[in-house]
């Protein structure tokens, strides 16, 4: 193939692909393009704009969807956790509450019963692992 | 209804849907270029509607695969990464093994801005006939178009300097109207000078 012929071809086919690139350029673009296909823009938009609607709503639900359960998986991690810390005799709830800073309803430690201080601590560490997992998918 | 991505910039939803939606038709209707087919249905039974949304809902599940911060727009976004790619994989699908399509390739350009049609040409090139006189048909083109100013000005544009739209609308002053309605004018002619020649894609 000679290079006039080469350069022929290409700038055939460029041509062509101009073509494609130019009727979706702008919205005044693709409402004459589509009209010159016998297309009713609105009707297109209106459907797309239901579509969009409808999508929008099942993304929203998935991602509420995908949360709860994300937020039950770290629950259960973190009564796994608080079980095997509450095991280990040398932990001590009043040097915990110290080191992390933890701010609590009721300041007064020594009323809280055992129930209070593991469901504290479930709570503080779901949350500790929602917060790490957040940060990892950032 | 709009929409607001990470940059801060408002999108008229309907707006980019029609943007969309006339790539899409088009870019279909490009591959049927020359086979003269004037279904409406496309892949799998799939129509335009069906590419626009599947490419709206890549997005809108991962927005974040999205950086405005590099230039490239929301419409270039979806229309020349997402759906472009989406049709790519239909044409590589079971359904389309036997045949070699042509837009029928890999998305190499993911991470950067691309101009369509640079990027698109070296995978269309390979996809026609080395045989065919491209010199003659070409001076069939510019012979079918003498007289319509606009339509030979865009035509210079694009093979003598290988501007783009904007550049072609600036260099020649003309409206974009007036660009948009040559650019159609020059297609049809185009159409008829492939379907005169018996032009056709390669296949495998």
């Amino acid at each position: 193939m000679s290079e006039n012929s080469k350069k022929a071809k290409t700038d055939f086919i460029r041509t062509i692909l101009t073509h494609a690139d130019s009727v979706s350029s702008n919205s005044e673009a693709a409402g004459q393009y589509l009209s010159s296909e016998g297309l009713n823009t609105e009707a297109i938009k209106n459907e797309g704009l239901k579509r969009i609607k409808k999508l929008k709503l099942q993304v929203e639900a998935d991602k509420t969807r995908r949360e709860m359960e994300a937020s039950e998986q770290h629950k259960q991690k973190a009564i796994e956790w608080v079980n095997n810390l509450l095991k280990d005799i040398n932990f001590s709830f009043s040097d915990f509450v110290k080191k992390e800073n933890l701010v609590l309803q009721n300041r007064n430690l020594e009323s809280l019963t055992e129930d209070d201080i593991r469901n504290t601590l479930i709570q503080y560490y779901t949350l500790k692992f929602l917060d790490e997992d957040a940060g990892k998918n950032k | 209804m709009s929409n607001q991505n990470d940059g801060q910039e408002t999108i008229d939803l309907g707006e980019l849907y029609l943007q969309l939606y006339a790539f899409t038709d088009d870019f279909l209707k490009t591959r049927t270029f020359f086979r003269g087919a004037g279904s409406t249905s496309f892949l799998a039974g799939k129509e335009v509607h069906d590419y626009v949304m599947d490419g709206i809902e890549k997005y809108l599940r991962n927005p974040e695969k999205f950086n405005p911060s590099s230039g490239r727009s929301l419409l270039n976004y979806i229309r020349l990464h997402i759906i472009r790619t989406l049709i790519g994989n239909d044409l590589r699908s079971a359904e389309n093994r036997l045949s070699k399509d042509l837009f029928a390739f890999e998305d190499r350009d993911e991470e950067k801005d691309v101009d369509y049609v640079e990027t698109m040409l070296p995978h269309v090139e390979t996809y026609f006939d080395e045989e065919m006189d491209y010199e003659k048909i070409m001076a069939h083109v510019e012979d079918a178009i003498k007289g319509d100013k606009t339509a030979e000005e865009i035509f210079l544009g694009i093979t003598g300097y290988g501007l783009k739209r904007r550049e072609i609308i600036s260099e020649f002053g003309m409206a974009e109207t007036e660009y948009n309605n040559g650019i159609r004018r020059l297609q049809t002619v185009l159409k008829n000078t492939a379907l005169q020649f018996k032009l056709k894609q390669t296949s495998l």
